[in-house]
This record gives C-alpha cells, sequence and structure tokens, in this order.
C-alpha cells in the first residue's frame, strides 16, 4: 500500500515546511535587525573583526546535521513511495499521447477509454486498493500527474513506468500533463473518479455489457 | 608580475587604435569595451525577455485565450526563458567580469582580448540568428529552453526556426565559453604583485568559480544541441529509440544545472562586496565565503538528475543527497553576508537596498529549493508553477537583485556619471513589491495543481485570484523597469560626473578614475589583502 498523499503530507507538513517557515523568519528578523541597530550613525566606529571561525565551523556542522536529518527522512518516505506491491489488486495500463491519454484494464474484458477533444477521458479507479499504473507514451514525453494524490510520473515512449497508487476517499480529481508536450499540452487533462469496491466492480460490468 | 603587466600595456598599445564612435567600440579588443558592450547587450535583451514574460503573465491573467493563440504562447515562453538564460544571464554575468576582474586583479589587460572580443561578436551573431527564427514561416522555437527530444525532433517540431534557434545557442555559448577562458586566465596569470589568491576580491573568487563551471559544463550543451541539430538534419539518429529521450536529458542538465549557479554566484559576489562597503567594514568570513564557493561549485557539478527524480529512470537518492548537501554552502553565505552586516556601519543607498533584497528574496528561492530537492515532494510540484516560483525566487529575486546592486554600485566606475538616487530607491521599491506579488501566488498555484508552460486553463480550476494577482505584480515589476530606463537616459544625458571612488571602495577598481583609462591604472597601491583601498585608509587613520 502506497499512500502517495500522506507520506507527501507527513514529510512536507511535518518537516519541511515548519522548517522552512522557522529560518524564514529568523533570516528577515536578524537582517532587519541589522539595518535598524546598525545603521551608520555619527560617532559609530564599525567593527574590525573581519571573521569567527569557530563559530562559523560550528555552524557548518549544524547545516549538515540539518542535511543529514532532511536527507534521512525523505529517504526513509521515498522507499515507502516507491516500494511497489508483489501482486497489486488492480492493473491499468495508461498510455499519453498528443493531446490525449488511453486507459485499458488487462483481463477486465472492457474495451480502453481514449480520449478525444471532445470528450475528456474518464480514469475509473477502486478505493482502498493497491492500483498498480502501467504507464507509457506513444509519442514525445509526457507526464501523469494527479494533483489530489501529490503525485506525478513521466511518460517516455517505449520506455514503461510501473508504480502504485492508492485512493483513500472516494471522489473526482483533475488529473493533468505536467510536462510540455507541444502544441495543445493546455488542453491535456484527464478526470480521475474513485469509487468503492462493489460500485467498482459493476462499473466494469456495465463497461463489459456496452 | 610587474614586468608581465607593462609588457602588456605596450604590447595592447601597438594592437588597439582607437577609432572614433560605434565603430571605435565594437572593434576594440579593449576588455573594458568589449565588457560594456557584452553587459549592454544582454541588458537590451533582459528587457526585451521581460517584456515577453509580461505578455505571458497578461494571457495568464484570466482563464480563456486572449492575446495569444497556444502556438504563440508556445513561441511566448520558449523565447522567454531560452532568451534569459542563453542571452541574458551567462552573458550579464561573464560581461561583468570581463570589465571587472582584469580591474580587481590589477592588471592592465585581459588575458587573451581579442578571444574575449571573439566572445562578444559570437554572443551578437548568435542572437540574431536565434531571433530570425521569429520570422520563419512556422515561427521560432517552441519546445522550452530545455528543447527536449523526441518533442524538438523533425517530426514533432518542423520548420527552420528551431534549427535557427539551436544553432543562434550553439554560436553563443561558444563564445561564453572563450569569455570565461579569457576570465579565468587573467585571474591565474595577470595578477598585480601582491595579488595572491586569498588577496583576490570576492566577486572575483565568485567569477573564478563560475568560470570553471562553465567550461567544464557549457561543452555538454554544445554536445547536445549539436546532436539535437544533426538528428533533425537526418544525419546521424543518435537521440532516436529507446534510450534516446533520457540520454539527452542527462547531457543537457549536466549543463543545465552549474548554469543556474554560473548565472547566481557573480552576483553573489557583487552582493557581498556591496555588503561590505556599504557596511563600512571588511568582509566578513572571507576565507569560509572562498571555500564555500569552491564546494559549491564542485557539487553543482553532481546534482543534474534532480531535474530527472520524476523520470523514474534515476538514482534518485543520490542526486537528492547532493542537492540537500548544497544547503551548506549556501547556509555558510548568508552567515558571512549577514554577519558583515552585524556590527558595520550601514549607509542604505541603492546599491545597498538591492543587496538587501538579494538577501531576504533569494532565500525562499534557497528554501524553496531544498524542497524540490526531495523525490517525495518533487513528486508533486515538479513541473508546476511551485517551480516557476522557486526558480524566478532564485533568478529575480537572486541573481537580478544582485545584479541591480552591482550595476547601480559600478555604474559610476562603468560610465563616469552617477545614476540617480531617487529614481534608484523608486525602482527598488517597485521590484520588491512586485517580485513578490508576482511571483509569492505561483508556490500556492503550483500547489494547487497547475502545470507549468500553459497557455490556458478553466475557470472551475479555481486558480484566477491568484493569477489576476500576479499579472498585476508583473506590470508593478514593468513600471519599475522603465523608471530604471529612465534613470539611465537622464544619467547620461544630464552627467553628474562621478569621483574615481565614489563610495569609499575596497577593491582596486576603485584606484583608478572613472572611467578607467585605456591602460587600467598609472599606478597600484600595495596589495597586503583583499581589500587594499580599505588597508590604505585604515592605515592613514592611524
Amino acid at each position: 500500500m502506497t499512500d502517495t498523499r500522506s507520506e507527501f503530507e507527513d514529510l512536507f507538513l511535518g518537516l519541511y515546511l515548519p522548517l522552512m517557515v522557522v529560518v524564514s523568519v529568523v533570516v528577515w528578523l536578524l537582517v532587519l535587525f541589522a539595518i535598524v541597530r546598525y545603521r551608520a550613525r555619527r560617532g559609530h566606529v564599525p567593527s574590525a573583526k573581519s571573521d569567527a571561525k569557530v563559530a562559523e565551523s560550528l555552524y557548518a556542522l549544524g547545516l549538515a546535521a540539518i542535511a543529514g536529518v532532511l536527507v534521512w527522512q525523505t529517504f526513509t518516505h521515498e522507499n515507502r513511495v516507491d516500494r511497489v506491491a508483489a501482486t497489486p489488486t488492480t492493473r491499468i495500463l495508461v498510455s499519453a499521447f498528443k493531446w490525449q491519454w488511453r486507459f485499458s484494464y488487462p483481463g477486465a474484458g472492457i474495451p480502453a477509454i481514449v480520449g478525444t477533444h471532445a470528450h475528456t477521458p474518464e480514469l475509473v479507479v477502486p478505493t482502498g486498493k493497491t492500483v498498480r499504473i502501467t504507464l507509457t507514451s506513444r509519442d514525445v514525453i509526457h507526464a501523469l500527474w494527479i494533483p489530489e494524490l501529490r503525485f506525478k510520473r513521466d511518460a517516455f515512449p517505449g520506455r514503461p513506468t510501473h508504480f502504485d497508487l492508492v485512493f483513500d476517499e472516494p471522489g473526482r480529481f483533475t488529473g493533468r500533463c505536467a510536462e510540455f508536450c507541444g502544441l495543445d499540452h493546455a488542453e491535456m487533462t484527464l478526470r480521475v473518479r474513485a469509487v468503492p469496491e462493489s460500485e467498482y466492480r459493476a462499473w466494469l460490468a456495465s463497461r463489459r455489457r456496452q | 608580475m610587474a614586468r608581465i603587466t607593462a609588457q602588456a600595456v605596450t604590447a595592447t598599445a601597438v594592437v588597439d587604435t582607437p577609432r572614433p564612435g560605434l565603430v571605435g567600440w565594437f572593434a576594440s579588443a579593449d576588455h573594458k569595451r568589449v565588457g560594456v558592450l557584452t553587459g549592454a547587450t544582454a541588458l537590451v535583451l533582459f528587457l526585451l525577455s521581460g517584456t515577453l514574460g509580461v505578455l505571458m503573465r497578461l494571457e495568464l491573467a484570466l482563464p480563456g485565450l486572449q492575446l495569444f493563440s497556444h502556438d504563440a504562447y508556445n513561441q511566448l515562453f520558449t523565447a522567454h526563458g531560452a532568451g534569459m538564460f542563453y542571452l541574458v544571464f551567462t552573458p550579464l554575468a561573464l560581461g561583468l567580469a570581463v570589465y571587472l576582474v582584469p580591474l580587481q586583479v590589477g592588471a592592465a589587460e585581459i588575458f587573451a582580448p581579442r578571444l574575449a572580443q571573439l566572445g562578444l561578436w559570437l554572443l551578437l551573431s548568435g542572437a540574431v540568428t536565434t531571433y530570425a527564427g521569429y520570422f520563419t514561416q512556422e515561427g521560432g522555437a517552441k519546445t522550452g529552453w530545455t528543447a527536449f527530444v523526441p518533442l524538438t525532433d523533425v517530426q514533432n517540431s518542423p520548420g527552420t526556426g528551431t534549427d535557427l534557434w539551436a544553432v543562434g545557442t550553439i554560436v553563443v555559448n561558444v563564445g561564453m565559453i572563450l569569455q570565461a577562458f579569457c576570465i579565468l586566465a587573467t585571474l591565474l596569470r595577470l595578477r598585480a604583485p601582491g595579488m595572491t589568491m586569498l588577496r583576490l576580491p570576492v566577486f572575483s573568487w565568485s567569477a573564478l568559480v563560475s568560470c570553471l563551471m562553465v567550461l567544464t559544463s557549457f561543452p555538454a550543451l554544445l554536445v547536445a544541441l549539436t546532436l539535437l541539430e544533426f538528428d533533425r538534419r537526418g544525419w546521424w539518429g543518435v537521440f532516436e529509440g529507446g534510450g534516446g529521450p533520457i540520454a539527452y536529458q542527462h547531457l543537457f542538465w549536466f549543463y543545465g544545472h552549474p548554469v543556474v549557479y554560473v548565472v547566481f554566484f557573480p552576483f553573489v559576489g557583487a552582493v557581498g562586496e556591496v555588503a561590505a562597503v556599504f557596511s563600512q567594514r571588511r568582509f566578513f568570513g572571507y576565507s569560509a565565503l572562498v571555500l564555500s564557493l569552491l564546494l559549491f561549485s564542485a557539487l553543482s557539478m553532481s546534482v543534474w538528475a534532480h531535474h530527472m527524480f520524476t523520470t523514474g529512470q534515476v538514482q534518485n537518492e543520490y542526486f537528492s543527497l547532493t542537492s540537500t548537501a548544497l544547503l551548506i554552502p549556501a547556509g555558510v553565505e548568508y552567515f558571512d553576508l549577514i554577519g558583515t552586516m552585524i556590527g558595520g556601519a550601514i549607509v542604505l543607498r541603492t546599491p545597498m537596498l538591492f543587496a538587501i533584497g538579494f538577501l531576504l528574496l533569494f532565500l525562499f528561492g534557497g528554501l524553496s529549493g531544498i524542497i524540490v530537492a526531495s523525490p517525495v515532494l518533487d513528486y508533486h510540484v515538479h513541473d508546476s508553477f511551485f517551480v516557476v516560483a522557486h526558480f524566478h525566487y532564485t533568478l529575480f529575486g537572486g541573481s537580478v537583485f544582485g545584479l541591480f546592486a552591482a550595476l547601480y554600485y559600478w555604474w559610476p566606475k562603468f560610465t563616469g556619471t552617477m545614476l540617480r538616487e531617487g529614481l534608484g530607491r523608486l525602482h527598488f521599491a517597485l521590484w520588491f513589491a512586485g517580485m513578490n506579488m508576482t511571483f509569492f501566488p505561483m508556490f500556492v498555484l503550483g500547489y494547487e495543481g497547475m502545470p507549468r508552460r500553459l497557455a490556458d486553463y478553466s475557470s472551475s480550476d479555481g486558480w484566477t485570484g491568484l493569477n489576476l494577482v500576479a499579472t498585476a505584480g508583473a506590470l508593478v515589476l514593468f513600471v519599475g523597469a522603465l523608471v530604471f530606463v529612465w534613470n539611465v537616459v537622464s544619467s547620461l544625458s544630464r552627467r553628474v560626473p562621478a569621483p574615481a571612488d565614489p563610495w569609499l571602495g575596497h577593491t582596486l577598481e576603485w584606484a583608478t578614475s572613472s572611467p578607467p583609462p585605456r591602460h587600467n591604472f598609472d599606478e597600484l597601491p600595495p596589495v597586503l589583502s583583499f581589500a587594499p583601498l580599505l588597508d590604505l585608509r585604515e592605515q592613514g587613520a592611524r
């Protein structure tokens, strides 16, 4: 199970963003303090000190420690995001082309869903299950981005890529091509509909009858 | 060393007979004229490329296509981005160094002056070639400054415009490599007596590491674009087939990441000099800064594939590690810059305002850079407006604010005239506000799912409000740029003559007249530290 969204939020909201906010506030305050406190005034002689080697070395070690924590946390989160399950429940082939998407469900016995300029294609997925996406492109490089899941992956021609997604909650989301792919790149959207398992089965059955 | 300098003076006097007017400028191998022309060309193209950016913002102000077609918008963002990197920032960074480095190290001339001059001519001819593409039938290049394949192959992007763009870009960057070589050789071979490597001014050190990166990384771009053009001609087909697209990206980013530091470091160096001079004290933590610049440039050669986290075809952990490690030298630089201000006697003239703007704004670019160095976070924000916000805080908040700190600071030296202080402050205020209005909303837009390089979006996306704010900010930036142009015109038409050293500078370029004579110096003060003129003043006070 790879819950990309909660891994992202755990790392971003739990570590990176708070750290960035603290550093921003500290640096802005330091600069403003320097401007106010050390403005040139009559009788004020600037300091003759031109370095602080011990303090600066300790500070650099502190920076290295921060970098170490960030990298360690990133690695542990990335291991979980990049892991692919041995036996995914659902497999979907996503093929990108200028400037649309094609979704096929191998073994499900339903016809592929192909988008057209007039009709945005819809990717239907079951909630709470591991969905294995195999992504490829028929022409140039595209990228499948589902902002709701905080995840994207490039689609290369001739080089299929595999990854697992999990949709926690039912809902309708927008997906987009994120890699610039030529003339109508801006129009290359898709819809994603996550539905409970039972509804998903019913949807498959109705597609089979069509 | 003294003898070498004297020889250089007599040698140039023989080869260089000054001619009057514009011909005299373009025919001159004087590094000052080459530097001014390289910088002036890039500055004019900066105003042009910036205006294209404003046009992009006007299109994106509201949902729907109002001003441009998809095709025109794609040409617009390509011209904006490619123009800024190839024709604006690289020449500005190197042009500044071509002018200043010989003066800062106390040399009479740049190393191999005709080569530096050839660099200028290649810049001019490459720029003309690139822009000529926009007047061809199919229009100019429209696949972004990165020109990924297979999108940029001849099937997907037919038309001469793309070929002219590729060839023009190659020509420009050959010129940039030549200029970088001349600057580096000057730093290594033409230093004045007493000017040891650890007495080089901060700006000269920043130029040195930039030139090292140019010489090691720019050839990768020449290879990538040459092979791309061979493929487009149907000669070789190197990038066709399975591994081609990813191979192109490796080649491109091996150039493409170091270049963002090439166009950043000289401006960090400039900010360092401005911070020291306008805090009226010696630069704080000089040796730490030199070490951090060297570490930074070494690391910068090993971070390129952090642009490729979402390809699923690179070793993400390695590139995440090297990229995150950049925060160490960057943090040291902040320590030194703020440390210079704390304990100083700060004078808030226009150059110092822009230097402080650099510190406050680049901060957001650097911090968001740590975010995109984490693959898990990059999976979401890669190729979105979050990244657009990130690199505009580094390149506009960082490089451009540093550039204008440099321009306002060295303008008296370049031209012999002073700029107007009031107009400079107005320029700063407009840009500080406009910068944040334009680019801060983009962090949020990207996080909410707006991809970059997007000609259009829908009202149902809910992005209209923030896009309107960003466009309003871009107009404020445009007005600020007009204030700068007005300042330049009025300072050149009603001249207030500049003294040799209007700011109580620390480095050798202030020890000669403004502008300096053809041979740079009539006499040099003794060089006993990286701030020789400050040494003299301190001795005099004692």
